[in-house]
């Protein structure tokens, strides 16, 4: 079976692409510079199965959270997840209206892609971010990587493989609008040989608009000190109401931390709620929870989450840490459905497909949160049990003796 | 009544309906809400009544039905602190109660001061203008005492059934109660005493098994689980003043992976205890001392619990009143067992604090040793309460009136 190969690298102007690209008969290089991104996609032919059901993961490493986003990326949650809409809901995965979901800080690839065919794809999750969708006809892979000054990345067909490639420019954008320009270029299906490439521009529109963070900030913080019941703070004071908008939080928090509804009321909230349970009482039942809250422009928003109590370390002092990365987002309503696909990516499950197609997502701010939890060390066990039991004994010992020992205190005299 | 006891319920109201005031302004105006967070579980579970659902949607409603039932009027008039009053106006009643069976012996001024230990009691206050549900509870017991006092069996029978309909923990007053009917109706004969015995038992367990068949039948095995097997298997419960709850942390956090059974067997010193001290209401079985009984009683039942907070020091704080009329203890020793108690309470809300609100590893040795000290200081002044009680009491003041 045949799998199809593109390649597309976007620069930020069209002079960049002369001196930032070189080719041979079989192969094309381009360099990186500041901001240069390259996507690659892969689409595998499936022998259609007869699960008809959709599946999404996604992979994006923390350190990519501060990247500019570019014209044909859309803005993926900080670590690794799965959505799926099959009727069949695998163990820990919770559950929405439109999806079931997990999520990990783990990039668990093999546990849950298993390809047919093995395209030889050299998973790369300390620095690549991934976008994989696998429908019942074929699986795409979508990698997106920076292309750093200095980097050079090479191009050639290899067998059973339909390659193409396109390196562009951006022509012009504004909010809503993109336009692209560059060139395309094909593999021979018979020689491997790169012919003739021809020029070719791109006009779309955008679901995921990248902000402009250095004109307004939407700082994103924990009130110190951080307790048991650590409070997220989003200063929404630079930004105003805007009509047809909605600024909003989307959480996706391990299990170790949890939201009240009763007491923040999200929006949503799917997965585990249980305001009580210590995390190791709930590890079997899911990863965790996903919420969305609603935030108010002009202000400093606070959401209070909980911590659950977590499992006693073994012999280590080192604390225990864990990490969320809250999105800002601003959700529009576009009126236009064109925002839901263009030629780079398409809205799928996850918590866009929680909106209307034609809502247009802006990231305001993703921070990486850390929230320390205390915990017991084990090693104080035997202390603390025999502790316990010598406390209790002392007392019986002694309270007995009161009870059944004669300590008749004489009768006073007089009373009042 | 006299003049004094009206003008002490009239200034108990009063500081009463300031101190509910001042938390709606609280709560309207400052982040730190004055409302008790269970307040909001039973206004919540209270609107699923009023809309036809079970309370227990409400995640962490772990009551009878009734409270919910109690509440519901909060959402007809659509008033959310409506609920507290109705906690307020028991709290009064109980309040006035305590002032009915308080021996009458003694003189008027001390009287008023051991009344005052309820009515004006800050803690007591707060607990119920803050909308804390335990004055339904101290309400219902009192209640059923002073029909027991009055001799009205059958009545004290249902009051009591109703209270342990609400809390489970009541049920540790049968066998005190029973001594206490037992020689009471000795003069009348063996017949008699057993037909009393079987009045207040069977009147005991209409209301017991009626309420919880009747709300099982409403709320199913739901109702059983959430308000009475959930406290007997639960074992992971967040940091609380217990001297059980480190060990139980982690022996919940290691099922199976080598933890002890110790925490198990928790109830065995508690209902040891408990059934001890219940039996000495048999060697002076009057009224007075009962009330007595049931104060260390409770106070024992506290210290030994695997869970404790501060409410469940009102659960004894009703009984102190009586207990304190004919108490012994001298004033300083009174003084220094006071301050132990709260010194060693402060002790540990400082560790609470700091595990809280600062995320410090404080488990071990701060909250452990916290709760320890706390524990021994309970079981120190449980022995003194055990000697004081053994102690006889002058004849002068052994209040014929209440017998």
């Amino acid at each position: 079976m045949v799998t199809r190969h593109r390649v597309a690298v976007l620069y930020d102007a069209p002079e960049a692409i002369g001196s930032h690209m070189s080719q041979n008969d079989t192969h094309l290089t381009v360099r990186g510079g500041p901001g240069v991104v390259l996507q690659q996609r892969w689409l595998l032919e499936r022998v259609e199965s007869l699960d008809k059901s959709t599946k999404r993961i996604t992979w994006r490493p923390r350190e990519d959270l501060d990247r500019d986003l570019s014209v044909i990326e859309n803005e993926l949650s900080a670590g690794f997840s799965v959505y799926s809409n099959s009727t069949d809901i695998p163990g820990r995965f919770i559950s929405t209206p439109m999806y079931n979901s997990f999520h990990s800080e783990n990039f668990d690839i093999e546990q849950h892609l298993l390809l047919e065919v093995d395209p030889d794809l050299p998973w790369n999750p300390e620095y690549f971010t991934y976008d994989i969708t696998v429908e019942p006809a074929q699986i795409q892979i979508v990698e997106y990587r920076p292309l750093k000054q200095g980097e050079e990345f090479t191009v050639g067909r290899v067998k059973d493989e339909k390659l193409e490639a396109g390196v562009f420019f951006v022509d012009a954008s504004d909010e809503v609008d993109v336009d692209i320009g560059g060139i395309r270029c094909n593999w021979g299906m018979d020689d491997g040989k790169l012919e003739r490439c021809q020029k070719t521009s791109l006009l779309y529109k955008q679901g995921h608009i990248a902000f402009n963070r250095s004109s307004q900030t939407a700082p994103l913080y924990l009130e110190q000190p951080i307790g048991l019941h650590p409070k997220v703070l989003i200063d929404l004071t630079e930004f105003d109401e805007r009509p047809q908008c909605m600024y909003l939080m989307h959480l996706q928090l391990p299990l170790e931390l949890f939201v009240d509804k009763f007491q923040v009321s999200p929006l949503l909230l799917f997965g585990e709620h249980d305001l009580e349970l210590p995390q190791y009482s709930l590890q079997d039942k899911a990863w965790g929870s996903e919420s969305i809250f609603e935030l108010k422009a002009g202000t400093v928003n606070e959401i209070t989450l909980h911590s659950r109590y977590i499992k006693p370390s073994n012999n280590s002092a080192g604390k225990f840490e864990v990490s969320f990365s809250p999105e800002i987002i601003l959700a529009c309503d576009t009126g236009d459905e064109k925002v839901a696909r263009n030629p780079f990516y398409k809205k799928g499950l996850g918590y866009e497909s929680l909106f209307t197609d034609d809502t247009s997502f802006r990231h305001l701010n993703t921070t990486t949160l850390s929230v320390p939890i205390p915990r017991p060390d084990m090693n104080d066990y035997s202390k603390i049990k025999y502790g316990t039991l010598l406390c209790l004994l002392i007392s019986i010992v002694y309270l007995l003796s009161k009870i059944f020992g004669n300590n008749k205190k004489k009768v006073p005299v007089k009373q009042e | 009544m006299v003049g004094e006891d009206w003008g002490l319920i009239v200034l108990s109201f009063l500081v009463r309906v300031g101190f509910f005031l001042f938390g709606i302004y609280q709560d309207a105006n400052f982040k730190v809400r004055y409302t008790d967070i269970d307040y909001f579980v039973f206004h919540d579970a209270a609107k699923y009544v009023y809309e036809g659902k079970s309370p227990y949607a409400r995640d962490t409603y772990r009551y009878t039905p009734l409270l919910s039932w109690l509440l519901v009027p909060n959402h007809y008039f659509g008033w959310f602190h409506l609920g507290k009053i109705i906690f307020v106006i028991l709290d009064l009643i109980t309040g006035f109660l305590i002032m009915k069976l308080l021996n009458q012996a003694i003189s008027k001024k001390r009287a008023l001061m051991l009344e005052s230990i309820w009515l004006l009691n800050p803690m007591v206050i707060t607990i119920s203008t803050r909308g804390n549900a335990e004055s339904v509870l101290c309400c219902l017991i009192m209640l059923a005492l002073y029909y027991l006092q009055k001799g009205k069996y059958t009545m004290a029978g249902l009051l009591y059934g109703l209270s342990i309909h609400f809390k489970i923990y009541p049920i540790i007053y049968c066998i005190p109660m029973a001594i206490f009917i037992y020689h009471r109706m000795r003069k009348e004969g063996p017949r008699a005493q057993l037909t009393a015995l079987l009045n207040i038992g069977v009147s005991t367990l209409v209301p017991l098994l009626g309420c919880g068949w009747a709300m099982y039948k409403m709320y199913g095995y739901e109702f059983l689980d959430q308000s009475y097997l959930y406290h007997l298997y639960r074992t992971d419960h967040r940091h609380n003043f217990s001297i059980w709850n480190m060990l139980l942390y982690l022996d919940s956090a290691n099922k199976g992976n080598g933890g002890s059974n110790l925490s198990k067997y928790a109830f065995v010193p508690q209902l040891l205890l408990v059934l001890v001290t219940g039996c000495f209401e048999w060697w002076n079985p009057t009224f007075d001392n009962l009330l007595s009984v049931l104060f260390v009683q409770t106070f024992a039942f506290v210290a030994y619990n695997k869970v404790c907070t501060s409410q469940y020091f009102v659960w004894y704080l009703i009984f102190l009143p009586f207990y304190l009329s004919r108490s012994h203890i001298s004033w300083r020793r009174g003084i220094l067992m006071v301050t132990l108690w709260a010194v060693t309470q402060g002790i540990w809300l400082s560790q609470g604090y700091y595990l809280e609100f600062e995320g410090k590893n404080v488990f071990y040795p701060g909250v452990f040793v916290a709760s320890a000290l706390f524990f021994l200081t309970n079981v120190w002044l449980l022995g003194g309460f055990i000697t004081d009680l053994k102690t006889p009491v002058p004849l002068a003041t052994a209040g014929k009136k209440n017998n």
